[in-house]
């Protein structure tokens, strides 16, 4: 018996100190209700960028562009930033501005407006450093006397471009015309690229482009005139469009949020209208960079 | 009437002034208490404390568990922090688990108090969230023109 009271002032006290659960409720409708907002990103999609932000990061390293031009020397790189910002239809990103008439998942076409490379060869002895030191360049092929000055502008095209998602491959397709009356050529370009991310903080990108230029094009960059030539007989004119064949390499090691390791590789295969020009000494033009990259 | 000196203007001023920082001073019993006004040594925990909503004015209807531990025995009652009247007491309160039927449409704050000296114990807040997807865009990868 006294066992048993015992037994029974335990079983108490335990029902005391943990009571049983009672139901509650709880009605609460408000006319101007308080909500938090959530936000939900999905992290795995590196290749997007959230529309109304911008996205601006610099590196630092060592690379270089390769001038195709004779006698010109090539532009090394120590800092390369980029600039990137998405609304809900216009895009920028680096040189290059879009305007998108259509979007979804798998396929967009854009208004597109950009820099034509060319120009940008031609002007490299401007941005490069014995330019800046006001001393000229070494010779690339000291036996060639140096050319007269390259006198070229720098070109904007304005085109469309269709993208296509794939089976994990995007592939581009666009025309673009000259809109700054330079040479009122065009180019055409078809690109396939691929993403691969091999390790969590690890992304690859690989692409290979064809880029058709035509003939007003190539004869306002390449061709020659009478002071770049010996004399008139070999005065250059390409006498048909041509194609330049590229392969890009792009690499990513993240380290944190902000800093990463960046990897850039571009091979350039330049047309035969482009090799046959007097002022052009090389058949393919290598740019690289090696840096650190900061994105703010 | 006489009239009031520039002195008897200060002085007023002066008492007026002292007494509203006294009056605000004073505590309101429905003013919300600060973090460190919470006892820390017991706990009010809401499982689970979020629901999320697609729409504001979207109403959560679901059953929560309510966990109330304390390192000692008090008595208690449970309050929404919207009401004056208790959603639940009981005495000599160590721990106690309770179930909760909710049908809201806004975030609730619930409070744990000590019945005996209307002291807030432990707090704890079910959170109506909003889900809002992030927008985003495919990104061209457009480089600066040679790279």
């Amino acid at each position: 018996m006294k066992h048993l009271s015992l037994t029974f002032t335990l079983l108490l006290s335990a029902w005391v100190s943990f009571a049983e659960p009672a139901e509650i409720s709880i009605e609460a409708i408000d006319k101007n209700p308080s909500v938090s907002e959530e936000s939900h990103t999905d992290d795995t999609k590196t290749a997007e960028q959230e529309v109304g932000e911008w996205n601006l990061s610099i590196s630092m390293g060592y690379g270089k562009v390769e001038s195709i031009i004779n006698n010109v020397d090539d532009y090394e790189l120590y800092l390369l930033p980029s600039i990137s910002y998405y609304g809900e239809k216009f895009f920028l990103e680096n040189t290059t501005m879009g305007y998108s008439l259509y979007e979804d998942e798998t396929f967009y076409l854009d208004l597109v407006g950009r820099l034509n490379e060319d120009g940008i060869y031609v002007k490299l002895d401007d941005f490069g450093v014995f330019s800046a030191l006001g001393v000229q360049p070494p010779l690339r092929n000291p036996r060639l006397p140096p050319p007269s000055e390259v006198e070229r502008d720098i070109s904007y095209l304005g085109g469309l471009a269709a993208n296509y998602q794939l089976s994990g491959f995007n592939l581009r397709a666009g025309y673009y015309h000259d809109v700054t009356d330079v040479h009122n050529g065009y180019e055409v370009d078809f690109t396939v690229s691929r993403n691969f991310t091999l390790a969590e903080n690890w992304s690859l990108n690989l692409s290979a482009s064809a880029n058709h230029k035509s003939k007003k094009l190539l004869n306002y960059y390449y061709g020659t005139t009478i002071g770049e030539s010996v004399n008139d007989f070999f005065r250059y004119q390409p006498n048909s469009s041509g194609t330049n064949y590229s392969l890009f390499i792009s690499s990513e090691y993240a380290l944190n949020n902000n800093w990463a390791w960046q990897l850039l590789f571009k091979r350039t295969l330049l047309s035969e209208q482009i090799r046959d020009s007097n002022i052009i000494d090389t058949d393919h033009t290598d740019t690289y960079f090696l840096g650190m990259k900061y994105t703010f | 009437m006489k009239k009031m000196g520039i002195t008897s203007h200060l002085l007023t001023l002066y008492i007026l002034l002292g007494m509203c920082a006294v009056y605000a001073h004073q505590d309101n019993p429905w003013k919300i208490q600060p973090e460190n006004d919470v006892s820390k040594d017991a706990k009010l925990v809401i499982t689970p404390s979020i629901c999320v909503i697609k729409e504001v004015g979207e109403i959560c209807q679901q059953k929560l568990t309510i966990l109330f531990s304390s390192n000692q025995r008090r008595d208690i009652c449970i309050y929404s922090s919207r009401d004056r009247e208790p959603l639940w007491c009981d005495g000599k309160v160590k721990e106690v688990s309770l179930e909760v039927s909710v049908k809201v449409n806004s975030s609730i704050k619930l409070l744990a108090r000590d019945s005996d000296t209307n002291t807030i114990l432990a707090s704890s807040t079910f959170s109506l969230n909003l889900f809002q997807p992030v927008k985003k865009r495919p990104k061209r990868h457009y480089g600066i023109g040679i790279l």
